[in-house]
């Protein structure tokens, strides 16, 4: 990885202090995102994939801590800057947009309140133009008579208008990086994919670089340039929307795709599961985090930790038995 | 608005008709005579004359209902009648010793709130710090010593040790306003003790409770500081329920200045209603408490308007 990206995170590990001293619910993570580019991280619940996030804000609940790695914006480290240094970070270069829209604003002050604060920490505007570009954020995400949310309280807006005006917020300071922690989970079918569809919109418009954190690989097939799929903390596998789908290498990666089930699936079908439980956080095994689900595991597996190796260019996977599995692949191919 | 504010007020009409009527009657069924106690205040035994012509004038000679029910006439003119021992009508006694309750209730409030809500945010920002710990621990003093107590261990500091402040008494406003306040800085600091005890308490848990919310994440995200963060968006959400609670808290406030009133011998409406009582003084019972259910009823209506401004969901 070079030196150009607009943002480079590598290998960060986060930390909670637990039973048995500090444990890692983020391990090792490495990436990068460039301008107009939608980086999708997926994994089930507890895979480590919002405290990612949160990491790169400095935004980590109190407990919790980044024990290692650096996360540089357009070359600028990031972590151990101070929280005076943060706040002109938070909102103007990187923004964040979360789960739950009817919760993640405050519900006693109105719509244009909030926008006009967010404009105005940042910028010296004053507060007739901070009001026109709130007006002209809200239309810009497709919010239909925005004179009338402007005035309105959260509580008054549905779901799907609240996290319109979220992204707004998000949105209203030009940042470059925008991180969606599931941005679409609390809300219904169509909603979700007019939010999508919003979201894909405003990064064609102003090639503004999205994190798109989610546990949905319908939504990763349709939007992503590239993934990364996490599980327990750990990165599993990298590479693109191409690599991952048509040629997942780790064997997660390979179990999660055959969970989906299609629509030309034959009549009682089987959907497939992963066998097993994710182990316990705070009591990992040894090696390969996975080694305890995995079907191709063997006993290395559970000792040795495997790194993250470029397979092919752009292409990262975390596993042993990779090239073996990549033969297996090749193989079914056949 | 108008159609909340009309309902609400026919409401506190009702209710104050009620409380008047309960204590009308539970008068009536207290032992204790009135007559019979003015009468016979110097220990001589009553010429029975004498109590037929005094019950008669004060009307007592009447069947109960038809008492409840010139005291209701009495009610709706504008007259509360005489008191039987300040011989001077109700509405002039009561307005000469309201005042000085309000004013002793409103200073107790004023550094209540002052001290105990900006206590509240400093122990829920520097949550489980000594600060907290100090502040929380104080504070459970405050909620548990009782009025009595603390208000003569301040005049043993401040009048009897360091012979700072007067121990008691009241002096008119008008004729020498910096007595008149000396004389109002202990007893009001007595009351604002345990008030603001538990007004730092509510702060504090509302506080927490705030600052635990979804939306405090998302704020920052947006790069807001700390200090706006929370001085503006915690403490607007915090102000909701502890408003609510001190309007609730204001019966007990001035359940507080009756205790108060006795200790520092505060002329106020609580001792005039607790001489009222031991008298048997009809007519001034039933003016005082007609007048402090008033006050009571009014005041939780303007902490529901209050609230309304305040939390835009409630409107």
């Amino acid at each position: 990885m070079s030196g150009k990206h607009l943002l480079e995170v590598k290998d960060i590990r986060v930390v909670f202090p637990g039973k048995k001293g500090e444990f890692a619910a983020v391990d090792g993570v490495t990436f990068h995102l460039d301008q107009g580019e939608i980086l999708c991280i997926v994994g089930e619940s507890g895979s480590g994939k919002t405290m990612t996030g949160l990491s790169v804000l400095g935004l980590l609940p109190e407990q919790a801590r980044v024990a290692a790695g650096t996360v540089r914006y357009q070359g600028r480290e990031l972590l151990g800057l101070s929280e005076q240094e943060m706040y002109g970070i938070r909102g103007k270069e990187i923004s964040m947009i979360f789960q739950d829209p009817m919760v993640s604003l405050d519900q006693v002050f109105t719509v244009g309140s909030q926008l006009v604060e967010a404009i105005r920490v940042h910028t010296k505007m004053d507060k007739r133009s901070a009001v026109e570009l709130s007006l002209e954020m809200l239309d810009k995400v497709r919010i239909p008579n925005p004179e009338r949310v402007f005035g309105s309280y959260p509580f008054e807006l549905s779901g799907g208008m609240c996290q319109r005006v979220m992204i707004a917020i998000a949105l209203c300071c030009h940042p470059k990086v925008l991180i969606a922690d599931e941005p679409t989970t609390a809300l219904d079918a169509t909603v979700q994919a007019q939010i999508l569809e919003l979201l894909v919109e405003l990064r064609d418009a102003t090639h503004i670089g999205i994190i798109l954190i989610t546990h949905d690989l319908d939504i990763v097939k349709g939007m992503a340039d590239r993934i990364i799929v996490m599980y327990a903390g750990k990165m599993m596998e990298m590479g693109t929307r191409q690599d991952v789908f048509s040629n997942p290498l780790h064997p997660y990666t390979q179990g999660l795709l055959k969970c989906v089930p299609t629509l030309d699936m034959p009549e009682g079908f089987r959907l497939y599961n992963i066998e097993g439980i994710v182990p316990d956080i705070q009591d990992m095994p040894e090696g390969c985090r996975f080694c305890t689900r995995c079907p191709r595991a063997e006993e290395e597996c559970c000792i040795v930790q495997p790194e993250l190796r470029e397979i092919a260019p752009g292409h990262f996977v975390s596993c042993l038995k990779v090239d073996e599995v990549s033969e297996v692949k090749a193989g079914w191919a056949q | 608005m108008a159609r909340f504010f009309a309902k609400r007020t026919l409401t506190a009409i009702i209710q104050v008709l009620i409380v008047t009527t309960i204590v009308f009657f539970a008068l009536k069924m207290m032992p204790g005579d009135p007559v019979l106690l003015m009468l016979s205040r110097d220990g001589s035994s009553v010429d029975p004359a004498a109590y037929e012509a005094l019950a008669k004038q004060l009307g007592l000679d009447k069947p109960i209902l038809r008492q409840y029910r010139n005291w209701l006439t009495g009610l709706f003119t504008g007259d509360l009648g005489m008191s039987y021992t300040e011989r001077r009508p109700v509405m002039d006694a009561i307005g000469d010793r309201l005042p000085r309750t309000l004013e002793l209730a409103g200073a107790s409030l004023l550094i209540a709130v002052v001290i105990g809500i900006p206590l509240g945010i400093a122990a829920a920002v520097k949550r489980g710090s000594w600060v907290d710990l100090l502040l929380t621990g104080i504070s459970s003093l405050g909620q548990s010593v009782p009025v009595y107590v603390f208000g003569y261990i301040l005049v043993l500091i401040f009048a009897l040790n360091m012979r700072l402040l007067p121990s008691s008494g009241y002096v008119p406003i008008h004729r020498n306003p910096v007595e008149h306040f000396r004389r109002l800085i202990l007893p009001a600091c007595t009351i604002a003790f345990g008030f603001s005890a538990s007004m730092l308490r509510m702060t504090r848990s509302s506080m927490l409770e705030a600052l635990s919310s979804e939306f405090v994440r998302p704020l920052y995200a947006r790069g807001l500081s700390k200090a706006r963060v929370h001085m503006k968006h915690m403490v607007r959400n915090m102000l909701i329920p502890v408003v609510t609670i001190i309007g609730l808290q204001l019966g007990a406030l001035i359940a507080g200045t009756v205790l108060c009133e006795a200790v520092f011998n505060w002329p106020g409406i609580a001792t005039l209603l607790v001489k009222a009582i031991s008298n048997r003084d009809y007519p001034l019972i039933q003016g005082c408490m007609l007048i402090l259910s008033i006050i009571f009823i009014v005041t939780n209506m303007v902490v529901d308007l209050l609230y309304g401004l305040l939390d835009p969901r409630a409107r």
